[in-house]
């Protein structure tokens, strides 16, 4: 089984990115890490769990289900986390808790961000991460206009 | 009509309404008050013909006499009547020469007072009654002041109302030129868009009008139009290359044998080099018209329930024994436990040609490696995921791959016409289905043919 870390920007045409690992890896299953970077506070009353349903909407959980059903014999689990850390070592560090011994990155850079707390962790999984491979990817710009208004500004006040 | 000359036309009716009921009330509200204030006028000089006549003081009668005289401009053909109570109707009218009606004779001997006016000549009278007498004090006179005023308001009124015409016809026509300018501009603009410049586009605005939108949707469609275009020419582009391959194969093998004499087994190799070629060009016209009857036949389809993974295995059955080398595995996990999620609506032999081109597609490409196929539901919709590993579609060349005849760069040396995957597209759309196709260049593809829940109303001709 290998540990494969994805970012995101919880768009659902960032889960694409799953498509590709289930082609990149097609002889062994995957364990899926999702992940964004996300500008904390010093005073957070959020948990990470919390802050993730908070920017993440329905149908990015609908697709991501659908996908994991249609591979479901592949994919074993899929985690999504928040990379809070400032420094490169913080970034190491995440890597080693999640075990990440690959990644998938798009060529293109990730654009569709809830709110401007989450960046984009692409530069920091090329230089650290082990086996990263860069990956074809068009952000759909329309994506970010079908968020609703109110998930817009819900994603933006957390 | 012009909508210009509409909008106009409208426009002017609507404020020219306004403004005709406005100055109708101005006019009529004028004349009240005119009237109003010439009868109070006539009933202080009857009131004071009444004094001046009637007091008994001869000190009062003077003094009122002065008042008249000095205060009270007279009226025009201002005259004074005083009759007996008992006078009648008709002497009045004949010492008056009025046309007095019945009813302020009726007023002035009920009420003790009345007022009547016919056109600019006006009547008040008070009915005077004494211990010793009764008397009817009556005035006339004519309001030549009011019926001049009011005659000078009424030209002024209607003069303004022609001229207010006149400047909205030309402020209508103006905004409503400028307004339609836009439109008159994509007008002329879609009216120069030929199959030579069909690559221009209107131009657009960031407003969100209605103008603005209808530009963007004649962009649309001309994206449309010219995509369509795109696929026709490359589609008689690729339909020649590939019809005209065999024929110059059969052509320069014929031509070859005619050259000089040749031994019968000669022959009979040319013969059957012509023969595959002429084999080819069969299957590839046999595909063509399959294709076209798709395109046809769309009613009048047997449609039956199919239970896909049946289906599945079937084909799989049939790749077998074309292709034994294939490394098709069916993924039997995550099966709905309900086999009625399993069944779709749909003609079974199109279904089964759709598949079969999945399938095959993906064992040929990849060079027979591993091919998983798996059956997902949802509520609204019953997939088959196909992933093979093998060399992938070029994200530039994924954009065309529903187009008949149309061949990836990376995949022209194995055998095929760019049949299967148009063929299989548009026995999707006939479902009421989709297929979508993932890939990614040298490492594999992912082909998911969607089909509608059978619970939904499938939108099929029966």
């Amino acid at each position: 089984m290998k540990t494969v870390l994805i970012p995101t920007d919880f768009s659902e045409k960032s889960l694409q990115l799953i498509k590709n690992a289930v082609l990149h890896y097609p002889e062994e299953s995957i364990k899926l890490v999702l992940a964004t970077g996300y500008k904390t506070s010093t005073v957070n009353c959020y948990t990470k769990s919390k802050l993730i349903s908070i920017i993440s909407d329905k149908q990015f959980h609908n697709l991501l289900s659908d996908i994991k059903l249609e591979h479901g014999s592949k994919i074993s689990n899929v985690k999504i986390d928040l990379y809070t850390g400032k420094t490169n070592e913080d970034f190491k560090s995440f890597l080693e808790t999640h075990r990440i011994e690959a990644a998938i990155i798009p060529k293109n850079k990730l654009t569709q961000f809830p709110n401007n707390k989450c960046f984009n962790i692409c530069d920091l999984i090329h230089s650290f991460s082990p086996n990263v491979s860069r990956v074809d990817y068009e952000s759909d710009e329309n994506t970010s206009q079908k968020r609703s208004v109110f998930q817009k500004l819900k994603a933006q006040f957390s | 009509m012009k909508i210009k000359n509409k909008i106009t036309f409208i426009f002017v009716i609507l404020v020219a309404s306004m403004q005709l009921v406005i100055f109708s009330i101005i006019y009529f509200y004028a004349v009240d008050y005119r009237t109003d204030e010439f009868f109070e006028k006539l009933k202080k000089r009857t009131l004071i013909a009444e004094q001046s006549n009637f007091e008994k003081d001869a000190l009062s009668v003077e003094i009122y006499e002065e008042l008249r005289r000095k205060h009270l401009q007279t009226l025009p053909e201002e005259k004074e009547f005083i009759f007996p109570t008992n006078t009648t109707l008709e002497n009045i009218c004949l010492k008056t020469q009025m046309d007095v009606p019945h009813a302020f004779y009726l007023n002035l001997i009920n009420k003790n007072h009345a007022e009547y006016n016919a056109g600019k000549h006006f009547i008040s009278g008070i009915n005077y009654k004494d211990q010793d007498s009764n008397y009817l004090i009556i005035l006339t006179a004519n309001d030549d002041d009011g019926t001049n005023e009011l005659s000078n308001l009424r030209t002024l009124l209607i003069f303004l109302f022609l001229l207010n015409i006149v400047v909205l016809l030309l402020l209508g026509r103006f905004f409503a030129k400028r307004t339609l300018d836009p439109l008159t501009k994509i007008i002329e603009k879609v009216n120069n868009i030929r199959v030579t410049n069909l690559h221009e586009r209107l131009q657009t605005t960031p407003n969100k009008d209605e103008l603005s939108q209808l530009a963007n949707t004649f962009n649309g469609m001309l994206d449309r139009l010219e995509t369509s275009f795109e696929i026709q020419s490359n589609f008689i582009n690729n339909a020649s290359h590939e019809l005209k391959n065999p024929l110059t194969a059969i052509l320069g093998q014929t031509e070859i044998a005619l050259l000089k004499d040749r031994s019968p087994e000669e022959y009979t190799k040319v013969l059957e080099g012509v023969e595959t070629e002429a084999l080819r060009l069969d299957a590839l016209i046999n595909s063509l018209l399959k294709f076209a009857q798709t395109e046809n036949d769309e009613k009048g389809l047997l449609i039956t329930p199919i239970r896909l993974d049946e289906l599945i295995l079937e084909v799989k059955s049939n790749i077998d024994l074309i292709n034994p080398d294939n490394h098709i595995e069916i993924d039997f996990n995550d099966f709905p436990e309900n086999p009625d999620l399993l069944v779709v609506e749909g003609n079974y032999s199109l279904i089964n040609i759709a598949l079969n081109n999945v399938l095959d597609n993906a064992s040929k490409f990849s060079d027979n490696k591993k091919v998983t196929v798996k059956i997902v539901t949802n509520t609204s919709a019953i997939k088959i995921v196909v992933t093979d590993q093998g060399v992938g579609i070029p994200t530039d060349e994924i954009k065309n791959i529903y187009q008949p005849f149309y061949r990836a760069a990376n995949v022209r040396n194995v055998k095929g016409y760019g049949f299967g995957l148009p063929l299989t597209y548009k026995i999707m759309k006939l479902h009421s289905g989709t297929i979508e196709v993932f890939s990614e260049h040298k490492i594999g593809t992912i082909v998911t043919l969607i089909f509608p829940n059978k619970h939904q109303k499938s939108s099929i001709s029966k």
